[in-house]
């Protein structure tokens, strides 16, 4: 049975405990899919977000399309798996299926099918990201993205101001011309995301840790040469939101109060927890 | 009774088909609504991708009790949702509230009933002349070779009459061809709901192959009389298993072919034709 709308809420833990990280890359493709009546690949389109900026000695004002950032979470997920088979754990695969149509097995070696570890001795990557009907313990969210070339553009929502464009992919032409385009949009430059880890434990955390250090791909195209992730820096940080209805007679409005500490102890901590968990 | 409003902002799309539902015992309606598709590939597997409907917009949730300490409870509570439905885990239904009132008496505005459309099982008796030739028109519209199409069965009936129909797409001054078109693309506009091209008229619903001759001939019969006629293509499995649109594999030629016969005759019933 699939879960009702009203049970998919998820409300703010306090404290939260916030890996953030900063990566950057030259070209990666994060797409959602083409547009109707369109073969050109596309990223999840949001909201177009108004922006001022100085032109001499004017204001003026603009707006830019924002994207949404898809695909990190399974990005990470890939990593973990590697850094566990590095590590010699045997954990869960993506897939659910043994073998394909024509009997070819699709499940490599050091893995075991997704969800057939449920119960006992669950392995750390169900644990982490679980499974169909299982719900894991991680989120991982990014600011939408945005191509603003204006270096005094002031914004009112949270956006990452990157370079996006479209790689022409033209298959066929006739008369200088192309009739089919398989354009792809990319983005490129340096981004932050967050994983939420306030539920996790220490050596898990410590294994998601290590797996970001490591992270490399991102998106689609990786053996034509496109999203290779550098990752810049990270942080481990204990964030508290409280959000306050401010009343004037039976209206309100909601404001929002955000601390954030760093912890450094815990990040050393939980790395030494995941290579404990490695050797015991 | 007491209704108390929270009105926020959807930063992420939330994956939901309808714009209105309920959560949390408030009623949610999402405004000025976008719509996206959420497509997820699973590359481990050999498989179709998954789309998902979801929405962008402003929300808000209305929650009525007769108590204030209680209201006031609730809205605590309500502030600390941070992301509504599936796959909050990758980012997506993500919320900002904003603002928010109580009102006294309150009455939600509720949307108009719209007509629904019912597919009839026979004709009515009482139709006139002209309502009859539109519609036996309108049943036969897509057995005729036009310049935009062949016929829709591949074959062409040999009928009297019927080539006043092979212009039907054409922008002309005539009255008759301009009503059966507005009827047309109103039925075009009900039926085509997802895109999905096919290179021939089955859709991805037929299991069987089709003696178009035999389906020709059986037509040309009964076309004489556009009760048996409408009959014939009510209770058809063969014209069920083509599509209108080479464009959108999931429609059906014959629910094309009766949603446009039952919009006239809805029409005609209530002298709004």
């Amino acid at each position: 049975m699939s879960k009702k709308l009203s049970d998919r809420v998820k409300r703010i833990q306090n404290p939260q405990r916030i890996l953030k990280v900063v990566a950057y890359t030259a070209i990666a493709k994060p797409l959602n899919g083409s547009l109707p009546r369109s073969n050109n690949s596309h990223f999840l389109r949001l909201y177009p977000i108004k922006y001022s900026y100085r032109n001499g000695k004017e204001e003026k004002e603009a707006f830019s399309i924002s994207y949404l950032l898809k695909g990190i979470r399974g990005a990470i997920r890939h990593q973990v798996m590697k850094t566990c088979y590095d590590a010699g754990v045997e954990v869960c695969h993506t897939s659910d299926k043994a073998t394909d149509k024509a009997g070819n097995s699709l499940l490599p070696k050091g893995f075991h099918l997704s969800g057939s570890c449920k119960g006992n001795g669950e392995c750390i990557v169900h644990q982490v990201f679980g499974s169909m009907g299982t719900e894991g313990l991680i989120s991982v969210y990014a600011e939408p993205i945005t191509a603003i070339s204006h270096k005094s553009a002031k914004t009112e929502v949270k956006v990452q101001k990157v370079h996006i464009a479209t790689e022409n992919r033209v298959c066929m032409t006739f008369d200088n011309k192309p009739v089919q385009d398989f354009g792809e949009r990319y983005f490129s430059g340096e981004f932050t995301f967050e994983i939420d880890v306030t539920r996790c434990t220490s050596e898990q955390i410590g294994l998601l840790i290590e797996s970001v250090i490591n992270m490399q791909r991102l998106g689609r195209g990786y053996n034509a040469g496109y999203g290779r992730v550098q990752i810049k820096r990270f942080q481990l940080l204990e964030r508290t939101i409280k959000r306050i209805p401010e009343w004037q007679e039976d209206n309100f409005i909601v404001k929002e109060e955000l601390n954030e500490i760093s912890l450094k102890n815990e990040v050393l901590e939980a790395m030494e927890a995941w290579n404990a968990y490695v050797y015991t | 009774m007491l209704t108390f409003i929270l009105e926020g902002q959807i930063v992420t799309p939330i994956v939901t088909r309808k714009t209105e539902f309920y959560m949390e015992r408030c009623k949610a309606i999402i405004k000025h609504p976008r719509r996206r598709y959420y497509n997820k590939i699973n590359a481990s597997k050999p498989m179709y991708p998954y789309s998902f409907q979801c929405y962008l917009g402003a929300i808000e949730l209305h929650f009525r009790c007769s108590n204030t300490a209680k209201l006031k409870q609730k809205l605590k509570d309500l502030l600390q949702i941070k992301a509504i439905g599936r796959f909050h885990s990758e980012g997506m239904g993500l919320v900002q509230w904003i603002k928010g009132n109580i009102h006294s008496n309150y009455e939600p505005t509720h949307t108009k009933n719209t007509r629904t459309l019912r597919i009839r099982k026979g004709l009515p008796h009482n139709l006139t002349k002209d309502i009859k030739k539109l519609l036996w028109y309108a049943l036969l519209h897509d057995f005729v070779n036009t310049p935009k199409h062949k016929s829709k069965i591949y074959i062409e009936p040999n009928l009297d009459g019927i080539a006043y129909l092979r212009n039907h797409h054409d922008k002309t001054e005539d009255s008759f061809i301009q009503l059966f078109q507005k009827y047309d693309h109103l039925a075009a506009m009900i039926t085509r709901k997802i895109r999905s091209p096919r290179t021939n008229r089955y859709n991805w619903s037929s299991n069987s192959n089709i003696d178009f001759e035999k389906l020709a001939t059986q037509i040309k019969e009964v076309a004489s009389n556009i009760w048996k006629l409408y009959d014939y293509i009510y209770q058809s499995k063969e014209l069920e298993q083509l599509n209108e649109s080479l464009q959108h594999g999931h429609t059906s030629l014959r629910n094309h072919l009766l949603v446009i016969v039952n919009l006239i005759v809805h029409d005609f019933q209530r002298n709004e034709l």
